[in-house]
This record gives C-alpha cells, structure tokens and sequence, in this order.
C-alpha cells in the first residue's frame, strides 16, 4: 500500500533510488538501483555522508543550530570514499556519489526502510548512519522528508506504544524512572517491579539457560519466527509452563503448550491499532466470535482475576484506552469520538490538538532540542560465506502472505498465487549446480536444512538466494543464525551463509 | 518468426517510450508478427508494462499480421467495384477498412507491393503541378525547388503571404494555415513540426499522389517550417500501406541529408500501423508517443500542447506543398486561382464510375460534373450517388454534380467539401449500401473511447444493414437524438462527422428510410 | 478564487478545479460513469457534457477546468444528452449484474427513465473465465469506461489489464487474455473497486451472493500491516458471515485503495481451523477441549507455581501486534502486576 505512495509520487516527477540486494518491483519505476550486498549499509551511507561533505552540500545551518556531534562523524566518514565502497558493496562509486548529490540538493527528499536495513547484527548501527544523513542534509521535520520506518505489522507502533516492551511503561515511560513507577503504581493500586525485563532474544534465550521457565505467547509462534527455529523448539520443549491465546493453533503452541485459550481476531473486537505514521484508528467489531472463544481484552482480565490482581471493571475497550491515555501525556488528546471517522496521529497531548503528522518540527523531539550524531563505523556481518556455505543467504515477506502465515495460507484465492515453499536463485548459479527452474533443491547452514522450489530470478544476483519466512513446513529460521545486534538485540535475519544443492 | 533475428534485434532498438511504435513496426518486418511473446519481451527491453504494449499491438490493425499478407480493400468505392468478390476469389487474403488506393480499385496489396501494380493518372497544375514528377533532388531543383531554403523568407513575410492566399489546411478540418503558423510561433519552445501523412479518408489519394511523385515538394516546406519556428525535430507521420511513398520520401529524405539541408535538424519518418483514426491529430501525437492513437480532448489544441506536450505545427501534405508556390509567386496569385468565388487549387481525388480515376489540380469551386469531364475523362455509368469529400463529407443526389465544390455550394446538400475526394457511384449500387458500408468503417475505425461514436456508429450501421432488408431497429426520432448526440458530444472529428453521411441519406432518399416512421 | 456562472447562478471555485467538482461543491451534481477521483481526467463517456458559453461544443466536466468568467450550463437540453448517452450504454449492456457489486449505469438508467432502443448485434464480448478463485469478470457488462484499466496503470503502475482492440472489437481482458494469476497482477482488486458497473467483481464464497446493497457494513482497521487501511467489513445480514471487504475514497490513509490481503484475506476469520474453545495438555500428552473455569485455573496454577519456585522473574510474556492497544495495554499491565515482572515483549520489535 505504501508503495502506491512511492509510485503517485514518482509518476508526478519525484526521483527514486532503491537500495535493496534485491532487484524489486519498485526498480522498474526507479531511476537508479543500488544493488548492495546485504549488511554494506554503513559503507554505502558513509561513502554517501563522504561525497556530501567532500562536495559541501551539507545544510551548515541545520547541523550548527539544532545538532550535537557533527565533528565525530565528519572524522569518521573522510574514511569512507566512494571508490572503496563500490570493492565493499558491489555499488558503483558513480551511482553512490550521484545518489548522494540528489538527496542532498532535494528539499523534499525522505527516506524509507524496512527490515532490510534493521535485521542486522549491526541494525542499530545501520539505522544511525541513516540518521547522520538525515541530520548532516537537514531533512526533517516537514512534509516529504525525513526517516521514514515502514512497520511491517498493523499494530507494532501501537504494541510498543502501549507498553508491551521491558523497558518502557506505556507512553514510552521508562521503567527505570522511579517517578514514573510511582505514577503507575498510583493509578494501578500496585507496585510496578523495578527489576528490568527480558527482551524477546533474551526470552529466547533464557529458556536455554534456565533464567525462563513460564512463557506466555498471546499470538505469537517463535518456533518458525525466531532465527534459529530448531533451537527455539528445544528451548520451548524444556519450559516448565507454556499457555498461549490465539485463533489457531501454530507449530509452538500446537506441541509444546499447556494451555490454549480461543481468541479473537480483529473482526470480533472493539479497539485501536495504530499505524506506521503513528495514526491511532477504530477497530469495530463485526463478527461473533466462533464457539466459546472469548475476545483478548476478556481473556487477560479473566488471567488477571484469576491470578488474583485487583483490577478496575473493563465493561469496554474504551474504558482501557482512557486509561491508557490518561496514563500517557502524549495520547492524552486523543479519544474515542475523536477517532470515529478518521484516525489521529499522536503526539497529542491535550483535547484540543489536532495531533502530529510530522514528528521532529521544527528542532528534533528530543529533551535538548538538538538532533545527535553518531559515529558508526562498518562491522562484517556475523557469518560470511565461505568453501562450505558460499552463498548469502537474505529472508523477507512476500505481499501474498502475513508472517507465519497462519492466516494467508487458509485463504485459497490467495494460495493460488503463492503456496509452495520457494526460494530465488540466481539462473547462472542454479545452472551451475545442475538445479532447474522450479525443481525442488536444499538449502543447508549451520543450524540446519531445508527444502524447497529453486525459482531462477533476476532479481538476486549471483551468490546470493532469497527467501521468505511464511512456510511451516519449510522454515528458513531453521537457517537463520541467532547473533543479533548487542544493544537491542534484533536478530540478523538478512545475512546467513548457506549452501544449495540439489536434493 | 525469425529467431535468429530476434536475439540480434533486440539489443539494437532504441529504449525511449516514442519508439515503441518503429520498434513494433521493425519486430514485424524482421522478426514477424507480433506475438505475445514478442510483445512482452519488448515490454521488458523498453521497461513498459506489459499491458500498455500489448493495448497497443492490438490497437493497429496490421502488428498481428505478416508483412507479406495479401490484403483486400473494401472500402466504398472498392466495395462498389468488386471487391467482395476479388476477396472471395483470393485464398488467404484478408480484409481491410481501406489501403487509399481507391483509383486502382478494387485494390489489393501483396506486403508492399500494389497488384497489379501502381499507375497515376493525374495533371499539370499551378501550384502542386504533379503532371511530371521529380525522380531525384536534382530534377526538384531544377523546376525551381529548393529556393526557399536557399533564400529563407522571414516568417512574418510567409505568414503574410498564407494569410493573403487564404490557403486553409486540407486534411479536412480547413483551419487557416496562415494563422497555425502564426500561432505556433507564438508559442514559447521548443516546438516540434509534424506532417500529417496518415491520410486516410476513404476516397482520399491526393497526399500519396504528391508524395510518390513529388517527394521533396513536402519536405522543402517541411523543413522551412522546422528552420523558421525553431524546430530542430520534426516528423512525417504516414500510413502504413503507402509502401511506395515510404520508400520515395525516405529517399527524399536522404538526399536533404546528404545535400547538407538538413543540418542541425532531426527530420524523419514514422510509419503507422493501420489505424484510420491516427490521421486525427492529437490521436497521431498519441501514436507517436508510443500510446493506443486515441484523440486527446480538446482544448487544448496542438498549436499550444502538441507532441510531448510542446507546441507543436501539425500540416497536411497537400497543405505543405502547395506552399512552395504560394511563396514562389505571392499569396495573391495563388488566391487568384480559384473559381466561383473560392481561393487556390487543390487535388482532387476522383474515382468510382468515372474514365481515369486519379488525383487532378483544380481550382476551388469547381463542379464534380466539371472535375469529371474535364479531367477524369467522364462519367462510365449513370450516376446514383456523389460523395464529395471523403467518407464524412456527406452523401449527395446526382442533382448535386453541378454544385460548386465548397462550403457555400454543398450546405443546401448537407455536406461539405472534407478532404476533396470525390466519389462518384453508379445507380446500380445503392445509397443504403453506400452507407452501410461507410457506417462500418467508421464503426471499425473508431478508437472506441467515446460512447457516442463506439456506439453511435455500429447502431448506424446495423441501422443501415437493416434497412436494406426493410427493416428498422429504431424510429425517426431515436435515429435523430442519437446523430445529434454523435455530432455534439464525441470527442473528436470522427464521431462528431460520421452523422453527415446518414443525414444526407435521409434527407436525399427519403423513401428509403420510410420504415423508420412505423417503428 | 475565480468567479464564473453556474446554471445562472455567480458562484466562485479554486482556480484549475474540474468543473464537475466545483459545481458538485456549489450543490450541483453532474452524472459521470468514467470518471474517478484518483485517476487522471479521461473525458471517455461523455456523461457529464455541460454548455459552456464560447466553446463550439459541450465540453465534459470531468475534464474541463474552472476559469474565470466562465459561464457554464448543466441544465437545460443538455440534460438531453446525458439519456441518449446512457441509451447508448444500455444497448451493449447485456448482463446489469453478473456479482451483486452496485451498478451505477443502471442507477442513472432509473433516474432520467431511460431504456435501450436496441440491442446491438455486436454487444456480446468473447465470454472470460479466470480460474483464479478472488475475481470475476464479465465483459458483458463492462461499458468500457476503462476505469480498471487506467487504475492498474496509474494507480498501480502494474501489468494487468488491457484494453484490447478498437471499435466495436474493443474489450478489456486481463493482458494477452492470460489468467489474472499469471500476468503481473497483485490480485488487489483496485480494478473491481472503480468498476462503475460490477463488471468486475468478488468471486462470493457459495450461498452468500447477495447484492453488496444488502450487506451491512462495520467500519474497522486493516489487520495486515503497518498502513492500517480503513476498510468496512461487509456481511452477510443473516449469517453475520464477512463476506467481502471494502473501502472508500475518503477513508485515510488509503484513500479506498487496498491490497490483496485486506481486500480478500479475511476468510480466515470464520476458518474451520478457528479455536472454539479451551484445551488443556492432559496426560496423555495431548490437547483436549475442556471449560473455561478449568484453563483459566490450569493456567494460574501454571504460572503461580512458576512464580513461586523461580520467581516472577521467570516468567516471560510475548505479546503481538496482531491485537489492540487497549489488549497489549491489558497484558503489559497483566505482566506487571498480575505476575511482577517487566518481562514483556514480542517478536515485533525488530
């Protein structure tokens, strides 16, 4: 849907590079294509940052007023040119320094990523030299411009800004604030722990080392999400308590759970979700519910009674938004009635404000005003290819189906376009392994094997092979490596090495 | 198909979206006929969407056919004279709305070649002066050609001597070509020139007299309006089926280039693909452009927003070639030369029952009666019907052969001088066929985008076939509000002039349209 | 601003406004078929003829910009046209209603009384049959306004449809007529939405092809991705069954576009696969369906005893953005203060 956007956007004049391994749709109405290997990101904006500042079309003014640290990344980015960036990541030097003298000059030019550029090792790393760009160009604040996260799920922004995160308390309030622990506890009538929460890796991980026992999936299968899947089913496999609620049964729940609780899906319940650009919206419920299922909200304050917690009644879904939003300063304005017709972007802080479509106007959204540099230099993704596994090996989605699926590969109309596990390979490589168009070939890592169609395509080059994380039977976590990045953990889920062979 | 050629050719043809239509026309010629596979790997070569060029291949009439197919005509004239039965005798050959050759017909062409073969019948005249043709640049300019390059007149002083001549543009449509010209100029650039070379109102010869015989009598003109609007592109659109002036004027053209008078100037050929309605000029641009020939709306009219958008002169070839002498020898004189109160000379195209069908030079206002008689060398058969102007122009009574050939002396008729091809048919062959046949071309030939004329037409000639038998589909009054309907509200000239014809029908043979009262 | 005359009446318009929006905004509405918002002007059905004083023929509003001193009229014999046009129309239309979608010819054919004089000996199209299980379409009640055309090449800038030929062998057909699932499409269903006569339309799941018009509709948010399309659920009356998935132009932020996902996943919703009640492992190793009262108890008894051998902090909770705020706001608060731990998360944080 987004991309429809980019194409409106292009069929009146806008310029598009894409910056993908990956020859994608969007290519074709692209006037250039930076086919990066996967995990050169750094080297590919540093040599970016490098031309900018070699040719002085950095905003002097925007990083002198409202930035900290340009120095750093000036130092930093001298050792980047173009010319070896192009040995790094496969891009001509004429097509970085180009690209970097267009988004630099444009006064309109925004940038726009996904998971490519996040499930990294170094993801975090990535994402802050997008961020130096941003800054050293003064590209923010206003319409057309910016850094632009794509969420890949309906309700990630949204999950995130009611609070499911160890580190923050709905509103994006810190958990290690006292202050803020005291406002919570006031309102709910109990403690909040001050001892800090796992992240989903160290979840993942501590059902190895013993530091997790009890798990509490609520629509969620790691056993095919999580890199590493085979792993991850051993790890479930030795947990002491495993209860889950969702609509269907999926590969962890289906072996490894102790308790299932029937819930709803989004057409059953009232709600919000919020989307990418931080716009809240209704969820109207429209269907009953299937058999004894119960709706989510029902389900956890049935858990919270019978876990004996004192809580308030929730006749509705309203009654816990106004909670929430009471609770969170900048969701304060927005209510219900506000959000009938057209949904509202946060922040919004009183009942009058009519919410906030570009964040950062005019000086960056942070306590100090001042928008701040890091210095990011390149780390090598953690396992590269070599004699054993010579290929890279990239994950990703495809627009036919959802994530694990559970829901797409029910829909027939739509399995007709895309049912069967596949991979996309590069003709002259397949060809060299003896492995045609459409014949079932292996993939095997480290961590494991699997099986499924070679598709040639032109949109990988040679070396490199693709697939999608959508098939149960065939599941490319079983390939995927489970390094992530050391501050916040994603997992790299772009780069593994691998080799293919027929089966 | 020739795959050989295909792994070679592809590479070669050029990216940009205005070639889509030469490079279909040269996967034709030297690959074969457009497949699907053909198509799409174009598509990708060019990075189109598969779509948009497949609604192009299906657009013309000819991309999904051999180029060395026998084709068949049926327009009117040709129908009159036998063409269903030359159809029905050749194996293999298919049929085609009109290949303008309505002099040879019943015409038939084998690929590129005329059968029997091509002759022209045709005059001395003042101005265009066909009688002896140019084989070479040489010959041209030793007849004088060539003088307005060497001298370049300014334009105000051609725009002067156009405005004096009164020379209106005679693709049909008759805008004053004094005034195009002025108002191109006027228009901030770059601007393109382009000449409508798709002629191809049934009945209409007079743009392929002029090319295969005086070739470069178009492109000198051509080029001064390139030189004196600041055009350094031009491009002569033509017709597919005229394979013989395709290979006269590409000659020609080679012979400016190789003189130096094309110097700093892109001139060059476009060659359709058999789509009648890409002789209307928004719907050539949309052609050119690598896009289905629909006819843009209007306003805005090419003069201002033409090819890719820039201003662009749009001139007829009889229109440019007569421009040479009207500069030669003053606007005045040229004016001087007409009759019964009309400016100038202009080529007729005369063919049906007449002696010598062909192309003749005569001045404005002459009478079909004089035109046959005097140059055609007279009626063979007795004359059931007249269409004066081409295939829009209206149908008219023998009592009109002594009407003069121009707006004043046509109106009482409830027709008009169109594109001066006069066709003259025999009592034999009936006014409700004539019109059937011509309803179904334009039905056939309308670009489809348009509800009146998609729809207007095919009902007409449905109408039309009906009628014959002595029925009717619809009454009087329903025929009336869907003509008016056609003639107001249809996008471009096709729809808005197909109700000519029927309404001449009506109004001249009565009788034959009684069944409509008793619906 | 500028001033121009409307039906008589001396009304004002941005400069450069189609006429046929500006007179709408000064309460006048223009009939259209081929027109669409989102789409360039086309001028193709010429439904929407007005007079305008000077120009030597009707002009259509759809595609004509309001200037300054204009003087327009919608009313009047011009009206006239808008009955023939739509005889027109109605003598190709074979099929009013081949998939229950509304039909806006035939609304207009009801309003001005209009019927066809004729029927066309040509208006039958070569019948097409997709085997793709989403979309169906029926040439013979497409009036060729090419609406789905233009949006799969304006909108989506995609391969899919084409409109084929010219004259009365014109047709729109999927391109090179292959199966919708083999040609570039994406199956969103752009098509069928701007498709002003049903023509194209949802392949109904058996038993349920009412028209669109009896469905009732519940506006909601898109459950697949991160756009959060505004859609309305529509159902069945009587089974309360989705049945299709729709949006509008004025719903943001997708304007009434959608994709393949949130125009035609949804049947997931009422999947036989769906969990119907509680289950609980037993001994033997296996699930097995059991009350309520029993999984909600197993499960507090699960977690307490975790809780009491290894601590709160034992406990670990995944939550999903597949549920609401108000449902992650519940569970992080459940994880806080029914269990005493910040240990929630889910794997969408990455």
């Amino acid at each position: 849907m987004l991309a429809l956007r980019i194409k409106e956007a292009v069929r009146k004049g806008a310029t598009l590079v894409v910056a993908d391994p990956r020859k994608i749709w969007l290519t074709k109405l692209a006037k250039r294509h930076l086919q990066l290997r996967p995990g050169t990101d750094v080297w590919l904006l540093n040599a970016m940052m490098h031309t900018i500042l070699e040719e002085g079309l950095q905003d002097d003014e925007y990083i002198r007023e409202t930035t900290d640290d340009f120095e750093v990344v000036r130092e930093i980015v001298t050792r980047y040119p173009p010319e070896e960036a192009e040995k790094v990541t496969g891009v001509p030097a004429e097509d970085i320094r180009a690209t970097a003298r267009e988004y630099a000059r444009e006064r309109h030019a925004g940038i726009f990523y996904t998971l490519g550029i996040t499930e990294h090792a170094c993801g975090v790393d990535n994402i802050w030299s997008l961020s130096n760009l941003v800054l050293m160009t003064g590209h923010l604040g206003y319409e057309s411009t910016g850094l632009n996260a794509l969420r890949g799920q309906n309700n990630v922004q949204g999950l995130n800004d009611s609070g499911a995160n160890p580190s923050y308390l709905p509103g994006y309030q810190p958990v290690d604030d006292p202050e803020t622990r005291r406002k919570f506890a006031e309102a709910w009538g109990v403690e909040v722990p001050e001892r800090p929460g796992y992240r989903l890796d160290q979840m993942i991980s501590g059902l190895h080392d013993g530091r997790i026992k009890a798990l509490y999936l609520i629509g969620e299968n790691p056993a095919q999400t999580e890199p590493n899947a085979r792993h991850v089913e051993e790890g479930l496999e030795g947990l002491d308590f495993l209860m889950s609620q969702d609509i269907f049964l999926n590969d962890s729940t289906r072996r490894y759970a102790d308790v299932v609780l029937p819930a709803s899906s989004f057409a059953e319940k009232d709600g919000t979700f919020t989307n990418t650009e931080r716009r809240i919206s209704r969820v109207r419920a429209a269907a009953p519910l299937p058999g004894k299922a119960k709706v989510d909200r029902e389900i956890v304050i049935l858990m919270a009674k019978a876990l004996g917690a004192n809580w308030p009644e929730y006749p509705d879904a309203e009654s816990v938004w106004n909670e929430l939003a009471d609770l969170s300063p900048n969701w304060y304005g927005i209510r219900y009635d506000r959000i009938e017709e057209n949904g509202m972007q946060w922040p919004c802080t009183d009942l009058d404000h009519p919410g906030t479509p570009y964040l950062h106007a005019p000086r960056p959204a942070l306590p100090t005003g001042r928008g701040r540099f890091f210095p990011v230099e390149f780390q090598p993704p953690i396992e590269e290819p070599d004699s054993e596994y010579p290929f890279v090996l990239t994950t990703g989605r495809t627009l036919y189906h959802y994530n694990s699926a559970n829901m797409t590969m029910r829909e027939p109309g739509v399995t007709d376009k895309q049912q069967a596990p596949f991979f996309e390979i590069h003709a002259e490589d397949a060809g060299a392994l003896g492995i045609a168009d459409r014949e079932v070939a292996r993939l095997v890592s480290r961590r494991g094997a699997l099986e499924a169609e070679a598709h040639y395509s032109e949109r990988v080059y040679p070396g490199l092979v693709w697939m999608a994380l959508h098939f149960a039977d065939q599941k490319v976590n079983w390939l995927t490596h489970d390094v992530g990045d050391p501050l916040i953990g994603t997992p790299e889920y772009k780069v593994s090495a691998v080799r293919v062979e027929p089966r | 198909m020739d795959v050989l050629r295909l792994a070679t050719l592809y590479p070669e043809l050029p990216r940009e979206r205005t070639r889509l239509l030469d490079n279909l026309g040269r996967v034709r010629r030297e690959v074969g006929p457009i497949t699907m596979e053909l198509s799409d790997a174009l598509a990708d070569h060019m990075n189109i969407r598969r779509g948009e060029v497949h609604e192009v291949v299906s657009f013309y009439s000819f991309l999904q056919v051999p180029t060395d197919a026998v084709r068949v005509c049926t327009g009117p004239v040709c129908d009159c004279l036998g063409a269903r039965d030359l159809l029905e005798s050749t194996p293999g050959a298919i049929e085609v709305a009109c290949l303008g050759h309505c002099d040879l017909a019943p015409a038939m062409t084998r690929g590129d070649e005329i059968v029997p073969s091509v002759t022209h019948s045709t005059n001395d005249g003042p101005a265009v002066d066909l009688g002896s043709g140019d084989d070479t640049l040489a010959d041209y300019a030793a007849r004088g050609g060539l003088a307005l390059l060497h001298e370049l007149p300014t334009l105000e002083r051609i725009v002067e001597e156009l405005k004096a001549s009164e020379l209106t543009g005679y693709g049909g449509a008759g805008f004053p070509t004094g005034l195009k010209w002025e108002a191109v100029s006027r228009e901030p650039g770059p601007r393109f020139v382009v000449v409508n070379a798709d002629e191809g109102e049934p009945g209409t010869i007079k743009d392929r007299y002029v090319m295969e015989l005086r070739p470069h009598l178009l492109v000198e003109p051509t080029v001064l309006a390139m030189r004196m609007l600041d055009a350094s592109e031009g491009y002569i659109y033509l017709r597919e089926e005229y394979a013989t002036a395709r290979a006269r004027l590409q000659e020609a053209l080679n012979e400016f280039r190789a003189a130096g008078l094309l110097d700093g100037l892109a001139l060059e050929l476009v060659v359709g693909a058999g789509a009648y309605i890409a002789g209307e000029e928004t719907a050539m641009l949309e052609s050119m452009e690598g896009r289905r020939a629909m006819p843009r709306l209007k306003p805005p009219f090419p003069s201002q927003v033409g090819y890719l958008g820039r201003p662009t002169l749009i001139q007829n070839v009889e229109t440019l070639a007569h421009i040479p002498a009207i500069l030669r020898n003053g606007g005045e004189w040229w004016a001087g030369l007409g009759t019964r109160g009309a400016s100038g000379t202009r080529l007729w195209s005369v063919t049906g029952a007449v002696a010598k069908p062909g192309c003749y030079e005569a001045p404005n206002g002459i009478t079909t009666r004089e035109l046959v008689e005097e140059h055609a060398g007279g009626f063979t058969d007795e004359v059931g019907a007249v269409v004066p102007g081409g295939a829009a122009s209206g149908i008219l009574p023998p009592s009109a052969l002594d009407a003069p050939l121009m707006r004043d002396g046509l109106q009482e008729f409830g027709a008009g001088p169109g594109s001066a091809a006069v066709q003259v048919f025999p009592t034999s062959y009936s006014p409700l066929r004539l019109l059937s046949e011509t309803m179904r071309f334009f039905a056939e030939e309308s670009c489809q985008k348009c509800t009146p004329c998609r729809i207007g037409n095919r009902a007409l000639h449905h109408l039309s076939e009906e009628l014959q038998r002595g029925e009717a589909v619809m009454t009087r009054e329903k025929v009336d509000e869907w003509l008016l309907a056609m003639e107001k509200t249809s996008i471009c000239g096709l729809g808005q002039a197909s109700p000519f014809p029927v309404r001449g029908a009506m109004q001249h043979w009565p009788e034959l349209f009684e069944p409509l009262e008793h619906v | 601003m500028v001033a121009f005359t409307l039906d008589g009446r001396p009304v004002s318009a941005p400069e450069g406004e189609l006429l046929v929006h500006a007179a709408a905004r000064h309460g006048t509405f223009i009939p259209t078929l081929c027109h669409d918002d989102k789409l360039d002007p086309y001028g193709g059905c010429r439904m929407c003829v007005v007079d305008v004083e000077g120009a030597p023929r009707p002009l259509p509003a759809c595609a004509t910009r309001v200037a300054e001193g204009m003087v327009v009229s919608t009313n009047g014999p011009i009206t006239e046209f808008q009955r023939t046009l739509t005889e027109m129309l109605l003598s190709e239309h074979l099929n009013a209603s081949p998939g229950g979608r509304p039909n806006e010819l035939i609304d207009l054919a009801n309003e001005l009384g209009a019927d066809a004089p004729l029927m066309l000996p040509d208006a039958k199209r070569a019948e097409y049959d997709d085997r793709n299980k989403l979309m169906g379409y029926d040439p013979d009640a497409c009036i060729l306004c090419a609406r789905c055309v233009r949006y799969t090449q304006e909108v989506m800038q995609c391969s899919a449809l084409s409109l084929e030929g010219r004259g009365g062998h014109a047709r729109i057909v999927p391109t090179w007529e292959l199966s919708w699932l083999d040609t570039e499409c994406e199956l969103c269903g752009g098509c069928l939405s701007v498709c002003p006569t049903g023509a194209i339309y949802e392949k109904f799941e058996e038993g349920t092809s009412r028209p669109e018009r009896q469905l009732e509709q519940v506006r909601t948010t898109c459950t697949f991705c991160g756009v959060g399309c505004q859609i309305d659920l529509n159902l069945d009356p009587q089974t309360k069954h989705i049945v299709k998935v729709t949006s509008k132009d004025e719903y943001l932020p997708n304007e009434g576009n959608l994709c393949v996902k949130g125009r035609f996943a949804f049947n997931f919703v009422h999947h036989p696969d769906r969990l119907e009640e509680p289950l609980v492992r037993g001994d033997d190793g296996e699930l097995h369906p059991t009350t309520w009262e029993h999984a909600l108890e197993t499960a507090a008894t699960g977690l307490q005893k975790v809780i009491a051998e290894h601590g709160s902090q034992a406990v670990g909770f995944l939550s999903s953005a597949r549920l609401t705020n108000e449902e992650n706001y519940l569970i992080q608060k459940l994880a806080r203060t029914g269990v005493g731990t910040n240990s929630v998360h889910s794997c969408e944080s990455t």
